[in-house]
């Protein structure tokens, strides 16, 4: 993986210096909290509910054993002995003291992390398929020009202070994992009619209170000219993104309220017009930064192995609780022998997310052990071992099952995504975590989420959609009616390549009633599928009909 | 109104126009740029220098035509986190490679000033007014920069 080298940790400690000096005058009471406020949002710091809310970048979701352990430290010294992975592979902690946050930074700095970006106006942290590099549906590993946006979005000079957030995603996969059709810019390594591989280029998708699917702007771009386009996409999107109403703007209302075709021609004009003045600097990335960058993403030494291992197999022939976890949360890899080994932090009736420091040790002895020492944080809100070897999954799958980590749900009905919502977020109408959490109880057994495969529930606490309702099979949006909370449900939504958008069932229900809406939902599925249909494709195949009809006849009653 | 550039606070030689008041013969005025337009006269040769204040909802290019006859453009920032008049200033300095000043007017944040500098800004009304050690501080913070073609000093560009 990525490492810094000298400039990178330079810049971190600089910026981290410059927080401190902004928090010091924050503390003296040289700064009003409304003055400080702009400064520590653009340092990830968030004033919540109850505590500061520090937001740590975890680019691409690509961390190292080291980096772990220093995120349980960090967790056991300034915070509760535990963190919380995010939507955007990020990890945040909810109990920080304002004074600790520059010591954190500069204990993150140390393990060259930051938070820099993770909040504010600006680029956020970019995301990435969690599979990258080792996927095996995959045209190469997308991460290094993920590492690229990275330093480049760092500070940059022109797009920090935005009409509003921004958020860039990159795949090079078939299968899309990282959400890239619901993202500000969505990016995907495909191979243009002469087999080279260059950036689709998606703008204008996105969540929030008007859900959107990106729309193709470039239909194949050459690698090099990744930054140069970008800067005109946010260039036009800087001068004419709506600032009047927080609303209305993101990219994508841009976008849909000028027209795809007037919004591209204007990014086209800007691009040429950036090509034709380099001011003697190229508009390509360098070829020996891009190679200087591709080398850290190299993989590890990989074994020769047989596809299938031996014992394994026999493993799993011999104790049916393994195997049922290996078929669910091991996929497959693009080289022989290994296996991409996820992590469930979704225990059934947990908090999803949530890991404790101890827990947080565990994974990080674990990728040294099993995965080359690096493990990935999916936007799902799991853990990923990326390089473990057939061979080694019977240790690794003990060692997790005693530390409360083998959930067996991934992709499945108990693997339900959640914002932290009213039990931390300032910003939420309504708890997410008790709902994640009652449904998760009310479908534990794993012969009933067997039952049911893969199905998405996501769950937001207000409108802001965190918990990407909008793209569940099963999405629930928490609203305040009158000062009690109520559950909005939508339908047949999906982050995929085949991107959509759920559609509003009918009438809200009460946090209470909401696990007896979902099952009522997941019964008429059952009811109604064709032998392998899953639930996405059953709604998408019988509409919304019979579920509303299943769920609402009988609350009539 | 405190001015401050290269981190200091400088002297202002110019005066603000508003609306249509008539532009004086001799001495450094900065007119509204949406006046150029209609009003070639105001380009004729004089004693003193003209400047404009560019609405951050116009597009700077229509300025182009004009530059070599201006020696200053103010931006303007109604509120810090407006950051429209970083992509202006962007364009004025760096695609129409304008040489004269490019001011921060209206409501910039001295936190800001690195930004500011980066993107062509190299004069900065203060107001209100925030201390000079803010300003300098912000100056010289993170000089690593990674954006290879935006202004910093060449030493301290990713290479």
């Amino acid at each position: 993986m990525y490492r810094y080298d000298e400039f990178d940790h330079a810049f971190v400690r600089e910026r981290v210096a410059q927080f401190r000096d902004q928090t010091e005058r924050r503390v003296s009471g040289e700064l009003t909290e409304d003055e400080f406020r702009p400064l520590r949002l653009m340092n990830g710091l968030y004033l919540q509910l109850h505590a500061y809310m520090l937001r740590i970048a975890v680019p691409y979701g690509t961390l190292s054993s080291r980096q772990m352990r220093q995120l349980a430290m960090i967790g056991d010294k300034w915070d509760r002995g535990y963190g919380h992975f995010t939507t955007r592979q990020n990890l945040q902690f909810n109990w920080p003291k304002l004074e600790d946050t520059p010591d954190i930074l500069d204990a993150l700095a140390d393990v060259e992390m930051h938070a820099i970006q993770t909040s504010g106006n600006c680029i956020r942290n970019v995301t990435a398929d969690h599979w990258a590099g080792v996927a095996a549906d995959e045209i190469e590993d997308p991460r290094p020009w993920a590492e690229l946006l990275r330093q480049w979005s760092s500070l940059h000079p022109e797009f920090c202070f935005l009409p509003r957030k921004f958020k860039i995603a990159v795949t090079a996969a078939e299968a899309d994992r990282a959400a890239v059709a619901f993202h500000d810019i969505g990016l995907k390594i495909v191979r243009n009619a002469k087999g080279e591989a260059g950036f689709q280029v998606l703008v204008g998708g996105g969540m929030g209170r008007t859900p959107m699917i990106a729309k193709v702007c470039r239909d194949w771009l050459p690698k090099g000219e990744l930054l140069a386009y970008i800067e005109a996409v946010m260039r036009v999107y800087n001068l004419h993104g709506r600032r009047d109403n927080k609303y209305k703007a993101r990219i994508k209302i841009l976008l849909h309220e000028e027209g795809d075709e007037s919004f591209r021609r204007q990014v086209d004009a800007e691009y040429e017009k950036i090509k034709a003045t380099g001011g003697g600097v190229s508009h390509m990335v360098p070829d020996a930064e891009i190679a200087r960058i591709e080398k850290y993403f190299a993989p590890p030494k990989y074994d020769a192995l047989p596809e299938e291992d031996a014992q394994l197999t026999q493993h799993l022939k011999a104790n049916a609780k393994l195997a049922r976890w290996y078929e669910v949360n091991c996929a497959r890899h693009k080289q022989q022998g290994y296996t991409i080994l996820n992590i469930s932090l979704k225990p059934e009736g947990g908090i999803p997310g949530d890991a404790t420091s101890d827990q947080m040790r565990l994974v990080a002895d674990l990728a040294d052990k099993f995965s080359a020492g690096e493990i990935r944080v999916s936007h799902a809100q799991n853990l990923v071992l990326p390089y473990v070897r057939k061979r080694d999954v019977v240790a690794v799958y003990h060692a997790l099952e005693k530390a409360g980590l083998a959930s067996a749900n991934l992709g499945l009905v108990t693997d339900i995504i959640a914002c932290p919502g009213l039990d931390y977020c300032t910003l939420a109408t309504a708890r997410s975590i008790p709902i994640a959490q009652a449904i998760s109880k009310r479908f534990e057994a794993p012969a009933r989420q067997k039952e049911i495969g893969d199905l998405a529930i996501k769950i937001s606490g207000c409108i802001n959609a965190c918990g990407h309702h909008h793209a569940g099979h099963i999405g629930i949006l928490g609203l305040d009616k009158a000062g009690k909370e109520f559950y909005q449900i939508t339908l047949g939504g999906s982050a995929d390549e085949h991107a959509s958008i759920g559609q509003i069932m009918g009438p809200g229900f009460s946090g209470e009633d909401v696990p007896a809406a979902i099952e009522k939902i997941v019964n008429t599925y059952i009811g109604l599928r064709t032998p392998g249909e899953t639930f996405l494709g059953a709604y998408r195949r019988l509409g919304p009909a019979p579920f509303k009809d299943a769920v609402y006849a009988q609350a009539a009653e | 109104m405190p001015l401050i550039k290269n981190g200091q606070y400088a002297t202002d030689t110019w005066t603000r126009i508003e609306g249509e008041v008539p532009l004086p013969d001799d001495g450094d005025f900065i007119i509204d740029a949406v006046r150029l337009k209609d009003d070639p006269n105001l380009l004729r040769p004089r004693k003193g220098r003209l400047g404009v204040l560019l609405m951050n909802t116009v597009d700077a290019e229509e300025l182009a035509p004009h530059l070599p006859k201006l020696a200053l453009v103010a931006l303007e920032f109604p509120s810090f986190n407006d950051g429209r008049a970083f992509s202006q200033a962007r364009v004025i300095r760096h695609t129409l490679g304008f040489k004269g000043e490019i001011r921060a007017t209206g409501k910039p944040m001295a936190d800001q000033a690195g930004h500011l500098l980066r993107c062509g800004f190299d004069a900065f009304e203060d107001s209100p007014r925030q201390p000079l050690a803010v300003w300098q501080k912000a100056l010289a913070a993170v000089p690593r920069v990674y954006q290879r073609d935006y202004a910093a000093r060449q030493d301290q560009i990713r290479k």
